[in-house]
């Protein structure tokens, strides 16, 4: 019985270890039932304020995900420039970083940024330095990621619309 | 009285010790594995390396076709998916299990190909609270090393138990992260 029960337990770990399924770490946040309103990304960048703090659902590319937390996630629309800023929230898994080039429907709250989720002025001006520098020779972005630089929020807090917004995560699906 | 409060004492040690133990070596590995983050990816394998394209990059003619062109010229099967060029000199290209990025001003890039970490990306999903459950999970875990802790303190009797031997070594561990908290904490 006891050994059966060691051998249940281990191969069960060793089975969720393999394979990588994409998108299956976020799981769905149900802390708000109410109906999302579909939005264009050209819409929500136009005027965003008409929905702060509504439930929406957007389309978009994703272009980074946080390798260190997993915790945030940007996407864009037809404008590369403008990002939207999602975080996975206190309940939810982190985004799986093969996520990344996909297009996704996000659905999530879209909420003002409030200080703790913005980062430092200190970490700002260091992201910058990054985000207008060029790639270095033997430095990779993954690396760049590590500790709380990060050239993607960096380039959100100065582009024109969307730097004080951010998306909190409720569920998505993987267009493409 | 006093023997019956020692084999219950005793018994909860052992049982909620036996019932730790996955979850003690999950924290503890995770732990180790999460303290070192700046020295290395503890969730993703990543495979780097860098090259030079002659290719023009301008943001006004890039297409589907130029990124796969510059696909084409590096080693290996890279499968493209999309990409991302915003205002400035950095495009990245977005390929299946990883992501190139290229300075459009010098031609010099960098494949990044990543994948999940066997083991450590598991055990790390946890130790990084996967859900609303977990948290409540790990706080009775918390509760319960605490107990382990606290019955532990009263198994032995005797000169290695708690009122001498093991009074001394108590204190010692106490004083130990006390000392840091003096050195760092000020």
């Amino acid at each position: 019985m006891i050994r059966l029960l060691l051998t249940l337990a281990i191969t069960g770990f060793l089975f969720s270890s393999c394979g990588s399924r994409q998108g299956s770490d976020v799981s769905e946040n149900k802390t708000d039932d109410s109906q999302a309103i579909k939005v264009e990304f050209a819409s929500l960048i136009e005027n965003p304020s008409e929905y702060v703090d509504k439930n929406i659902e957007v389309k978009g590319k994703v272009v980074h995900v946080c390798m260190h937390t997993g915790k945030k996630m940007f996407i864009v629309g037809d404008d590369p420039d403008t990002r939207l800023f999602i975080t996975a929230g206190e309940n939810v898994p982190k985004f799986p970083v093969e996520l990344v080039g996909s297009s996704v429907n996000v659905e999530g709250r879209l909420e003002k940024i409030v200080t703790a989720d913005k980062p430092s002025e200190g970490t700002m001006a260091a992201g910058l330095e990054n985000a207008a520098s060029a790639v270095p020779a033997g430095e990779s972005a993954a690396k760049a990621e590590s500790g709380e630089e990060c050239a993607t929020e960096a380039a959100v807090a100065k582009q024109a619309a969307l730097s004080d917004l951010m998306m909190v995560y409720n569920k998505h699906v993987v267009v493409k | 009285m006093a023997l019956k409060l020692s084999k219950l004492n005793r018994v909860t040690h052992r049982d909620i010790g036996y019932l730790i133990t996955g979850m003690t070596i999950i924290y503890a590995l995770s732990g180790i594995a999460l303290n070192h983050k700046n020295d290395w990816n503890p969730n993703y394998i990543i495979d780097s390396y860098q090259f030079d394209t002659s290719i023009d990059l301008n943001r006004d003619s890039f297409t589907d076709e130029t990124a796969r062109d510059i696909l084409a010229g590096l080693p290996g099967e890279l499968k493209y998916k999309t990409s991302h060029f915003p205002s400035g000199n950095i495009v990245n290209i977005f390929i299946d299990g990883g992501f190139v990025q290229v300075n459009t001003l010098t031609g010099k890039g960098v494949v990044e190909k990543i994948s999940r970490r066997p083991f450590f990306f598991q055990i790390n999903f946890l130790h990084y609270n996967p859900g609303p459950w977990w948290k409540w999970f790990s706080d009775i875990f918390c509760v319960a090393l605490i107990a382990v802790t606290v019955t532990g303190l009263f198994i032995v009797k005797g000169r290695n138990g708690i009122t001498r031997r093991g009074a001394v070594l108590t204190i010692a561990g106490i004083l130990i992260p006390l000392i840091f908290l003096i050195i760092y904490g000020s």
